[in-house]
């Protein structure tokens, strides 16, 4: 057997794969950042204990702007032609996530949980999505709602049906093309699924893959607000995996497929 | 170039300068070893990245011991890094459910495997379950004893060997399928 390993440890064992050119720089940016924040930290951390309290309150705002602009009942720009329903499949990359060149960056517990945000005068606006008007003529859509909506069955029974109905296409096993495509749609009042949206992407194929098993899901129980059902925005992650090399026609859904599933709700990066 | 012990000093009081050069040397080493554990290049990167911050933070612990000694302790730490990963994605309290694999392989010619490439034999190992080949690389290629494995990923130590076992079956009919369609 010893020979065999050898094989393997001969060549692996400081073995060199190479690197995106932007990485160094993204590397050198991440420890300066690092090193800044660790001088300053005891200033931020009051910061980090007043932020809950200030998100809470700007919550409070919103929510309550929002039932006001809803008894208006007059709905603004409606002079324009129903938007088109569009999926957008972005390229590759990490859209919308705040990185390094945050100016603020804020520790919330240890050394490993960070909350990056943009600029000073940005505070307020993750909230102010939180009831957020799609497109002209049509109705809110809200990321946050009392009820969350709800796969029939629950999130377990959701991870079933991902890894039940999955089919990895043939050429992205064969490549190993693998990874996590983000999907965000909205459950309806009815609890359909409509404008399914890649947010991170990974190859086409398997981009088509999310897009088909989040279309073809059963009706969900919709979210509701004040006990009205209301449309929500719902974001959850499909994790492609291949346990087995190339031509193996055995891909089994063990340890594959999905993890943790979570409502955008829970996840204010998108 | 600096020497070793130099290179960490200057690491440590935020020389940025110093902080490319050992990127410059380990980065891709790392990220290979990253990439070995996790088969998915994102997140070896992010791995990566971790590991060598952790780095600059515990170079105090440090202690030089000949050339070559860096890159021995950076690639335990990133080892640790890595694990600690996998065990908070709780990737590796699942077993695989599969057992028989075919076993009584012909015997593999070691001379010709010798030809197969690198990235390849990667590939291979990334294609294999996760805890096949977390236990696959802690024990073959990065020196780890059944002991540890047992006590870093939370199994017994027979576990261990009877994974080991299997992994190495499986990546033994891997190389013979290669060997064969490459019509060596």
């Amino acid at each position: 057997m010893k020979d065999f390993d050898d094989i393997f440890k001969q060549r692996l064992e400081g073995y060199e794969m190479k690197l995106p050119d932007t990485d160094r720089d993204a590397f050198l940016n991440r420890q300066a950042t690092r090193e800044r924040f660790a001088r300053r930290r005891r200033t931020y951390l009051s910061i980090a204990v007043g932020l809950p309290a200030v998100a809470a309150i700007i919550m409070a705002l919103v929510f309550t702007i929002s039932l006001f602009s809803k008894q208006d009942d007059v709905p603004v720009n409606n002079t324009q032609t129903p938007a088109v329903q569009e999926q957008v499949i972005p390229a590759q990359g990490n859209e919308g996530i705040a990185e390094d060149d945050a100016d603020i960056m804020i520790c919330i517990d240890g050394d490993d949980h960070w909350v990056t945000l943009d600029g000073d005068d940005d505070w307020g606006k993750p909230m102010e999505t939180s009831v957020l008007s799609q497109s002209p003529g049509e109705e809110d859509v809200f990321l946050v709602v009392e009820e969350s909506p709800e796969f029939p069955g629950g999130t377990n029974a959701l991870m079933g049906y991902l890894r039940d109905n999955m089919v990895i296409p043939d050429s992205c096993r064969e490549n190993i093309i693998q990874g996590r495509v983000l999907v965000t749609f909205i459950v309806e009042k009815d609890g359909s699924i409509t404008k399914p949206v890649v947010v991170k992407s990974v190859n086409h194929l398997l981009d088509a893959e999310a897009l088909r098993l989040v279309s073809a899901m059963p009706k969900w129980k919709p979210g509701r607000q004040n006990g009205q059902a209301q449309r929500v925005k719902f974001t959850i992650p499909i994790n492609f995996r291949l346990d087995y090399y190339k031509n193996r026609t055995k891909a089994t859904a063990t340890e594959s497929a999905v993890e943790d599933i979570m409502a955008s709700t829970k996840d204010k990066t998108f | 170039m600096r020497t070793e012990q130099e290179l960490v000093r200057l690491c440590t009081a935020g020389d940025r300068e110093a902080q490319g050069e050992l990127y410059a040397q380990y980065a891709s080493r790392l990220y290979a070893l990253c990439y070995r554990y996790v088969a998915d290049r994102e997140e070896a990167q992010d791995l990566m990245h971790d590991a060598m911050i952790k780095a600059m933070d515990s170079f105090k612990s440090f202690i030089y011991s000949g050339d070559g000694s860096l890159y021995a302790w950076l690639r335990r730490l990133t080892v640790n890094v890595v694990i600690d990963r996998l065990r908070q994605m709780s990737k590796l309290r699942l077993v695989p459910l599969d057992q028989t694999m075919e076993t009584g392989n012909p015997e593999t010619d070691e001379d010709a495997a010798d030809d197969i490439p690198a990235q390849v034999l990667m590939d291979m190992v990334a294609a294999l379950p996760s805890v096949r080949r977390t236990v696959f690389n802690m024990y073959c290629i990065d020196g780890f004893n059944h002991k540890d494995i047992a006590a870093a990923i939370g199994i017994t130590e027979k576990g261990s060997a009877s994974i080991l076992a299997k992994a190495r079956a499986q990546l033994k009919s891997q190389v013979n399928d290669y060997l064969k369609r490459t019509g060596r």
